[in-house]
């Protein structure tokens, strides 16, 4: 495309005519120094720039990431999500634990590559520009995160719990499934999150993203992501996370929940989140608990595969469809 | 009767016997029964005591009993006092036998009650083909010297070291030539332990001809399953690992080896900590 047609382009699907030269980058590296209105020339496909994606967390306003552009594809007019290269290692502490982690892009590629067509997954393509970076380019998902809607779903627990969490419930375990089939192909998640799971606005369809994430694992591959899983069904279940703190601010019976919480009853890795949930909702299927128990500091032995968790949550789903 | 009930016994049995003894020496046929009377406490000493005391105490009773037949019977014949030597000397026969007769009953039962079964197998069947598992277990030499040491004895013993290289995957490193670096760092790590639990063995005993090393890289895979398909491919009797001691937390995330093993191998394990 000649630099005319790049701009009649942008007017066409921004409503909005660049001023001055347009910046045309063929090298990702300096991703810092890529900016709105920049164009990407990636594999013969332009891009258009419109900024940085932000890091949301649990309604709060995040840090910008400036290796993942917002851009819209200016050959279809599609808005997708670049993920430049930024390799980037830290340490992710879990109760206590340091886990190594790296960012990395041909790990995410090769994700991508292996769920091309898979629903459950986020889809892209990636690309790699004049300098040899792996550039992931992502169809971007309209709609919310799966914590977004859980936490806007306005109904008191016990109502939610009967009327909403069996069909929620098996959407949650379809992404269990997704991840399960993640793990048999030799991969991981590696930032399992309730944010990370989003939901089409269009088909209801709930969808990973962000799988760029690698951690070094010893002898169980699976164990972080399977925290992950762990975190998404007492999120599932309870619709929402639980401190003893909270718990107690309900008043008089809160408290009285709240003076008969152990060891036992908290997570093995965030000691002031309540995973005995029974405790709170008397109305929890002691077997659906059991399973939350698994993930708690009186736990014994742990499930070690995405399998093991989704057949006990299977026995659940009856019980509560029931 | 206790320990000290007898002693007492045998003390008043003695004294008993020296008085009627000493009182009735004017009296041949009595003097010559309570003689024999002597008898008494000698069985018994050397029936609850044993042939040590039973010759002691007939030491006594010839102490007790021999002075005074000499001072007494001054004038007797040789043929009286050889008779009476005699007597002494069937004394401590009969204290020896008796004695004798404790000792082999009390460690009879002894052996019974700490004897080992009867195996079904001998012990040599059970630990003659071993498999030494080194990986970045922080008791890996321990687990080493363990089997020096409870092995090395054994003939027939065969140990097959093997090492597991853990390649690092290269979606943790920015270039190939950091990758590269880690992976030769991983390889070096086990190489070093290999070569000190070569040491440990041939230090300890075994020879050169009775264990070998192996070395097997694996790439995201789990430890304890490549040790299981070791196990699987060459029948190994028994799995020595070092295992190491973890928190849940860490169980849960990172595994372990050692329980992996012993909850799935099919074989004995043996985990050293």
């Amino acid at each position: 495309m000649t630099e005319a047609e790049l701009r009649e382009k942008i007017k066409e699907y921004t409503h909005f005519a660049p001023r001055g030269q347009l910046s045309i980058i063929t090298d990702t590296t300096e991703f810092m120094n890529i900016r709105p209105n920049d164009v990407l020339e990636l594999n013969g496909t332009y891009y258009l720039v419109r900024g940085d994606e932000k890091e949301e967390r649990f309604d709060l306003e995040g840090e910008p990431k400036f290796w993942v552009k917002r851009a819209v594809d200016l050959a279809t007019g599609d808005p997708k999500i670049i993920k430049l290269v930024f390799h980037e290692s830290f340490t992710m502490h879990l109760g206590g634990e340091e886990i190594l982690c790296y960012r990395s892009p041909q790990k995410e590629a090769r994700v991508l590559e292996m769920v091309k067509g898979d629903p459950a997954f986020m889809q892209g393509t990636t690309v790699i520009d004049t300098a040899g970076n792996h550039i992931r380019i992502i169809d971007k998902i309209r709609g919310n995160s799966y914590y977004e809607f859980l936490q806007r779903l306005n109904v008191d627990h016990e109502t939610y719990f009967h009327q909403y969490l069996p069909n929620i419930l098996k959407q949650v375990m379809s992404c269990m499934e997704a991840i399960n089939k993640l793990h048999q192909i030799g991969e991981v998640h590696g930032d399992i999150r309730n944010d990370h799971i989003f939901i089409h606005r269009n088909n209801g369809k709930h969808i990973w993203i962000d799988f760029d994430f690698k951690y070094n694992w010893s002898e169980n591959h699976f164990g972080v992501d399977l925290f992950g899983l762990g975190n998404i069904l007492l999120f599932t279940a309870g619709k929402g996370l639980y401190s003893p703190r909270e718990v107690a601010a309900w008043g008089p019976e809160g408290e009285r929940i709240a003076s008969d919480l152990r060891l036992e009853d908290m997570s093995l890795f965030i000691r002031h989140r309540i995973m005995n949930l029974k405790k709170i909702f008397p109305y929890i299927p002691q077997r659906l608990n059991n399973i939350l128990l698994f993930f708690s500091c009186g736990a014994e032995v742990f499930y070690e595969t995405a399998e093991e968790l989704l057949e006990d949550i299977k026995e659940c789903e009856e019980e509560l469809v029931r | 009767m206790s320990r000290k009930q007898k002693i007492l016994l045998i003390v008043l049995l003695t004294f008993g016997v020296s008085f009627l003894h000493f009182t009735t020496r004017h009296q041949p046929v009595l003097h010559l029964i309570h003689r024999e009377l002597y008898l008494i406490p000698v069985i018994l000493c050397s029936y609850w005591f044993g042939k040590k005391w039973g010759l002691t105490m007939c030491a006594i009773v010839a102490m007790l009993f021999l002075p005074w037949t000499f001072m007494d019977t001054m004038g007797a014949g040789l043929r009286y006092h050889a008779l009476n030597v005699i007597e002494l000397l069937v004394f401590f026969l009969i204290a020896y036998f008796v004695g004798f007769y404790h000792d082999a009953r009390v460690s009879h039962f002894a052996s019974l009650v700490t004897a080992p079964e009867v195996p079904t197998r001998t012990v040599m069947d059970h630990g003659r083909n071993l498999l030494l598992c080194i990986y970045n277990s922080p008791n890996v030499l321990k687990a080493a010297k363990y089997v020096v040491d409870t092995f090395a004895g054994q003939k027939g013993t065969a140990v097959t070291v093997l090492g597991i290289v853990r390649e690092p995957s290269f979606d943790l490193f920015s270039t190939k030539e950091e990758w590269e670096n880690a992976k030769k760092k991983s390889q070096s790590e086990i190489s070093g332990l290999t070569e000190q639990t070569q040491n440990i063995l041939l230090e300890g005993g075994f020879p050169k001809g009775s264990f070998q090393i192996k070395t097997s890289h694996i790439f995201e895979k789990s430890v304890a399953l490549k040790i299981m398909e070791e196990q699987k491919q060459f029948h190994y009797d028994t799995i020595v690992i070092g295992g190491t001691k973890m928190s849940k937390a860490q169980e849960f995330l990172f595994g372990n080896v050692a329980v992996k093993l012993v909850r799935e191998a099919g074989c004995p394990i043996i985990t050293v900590n």
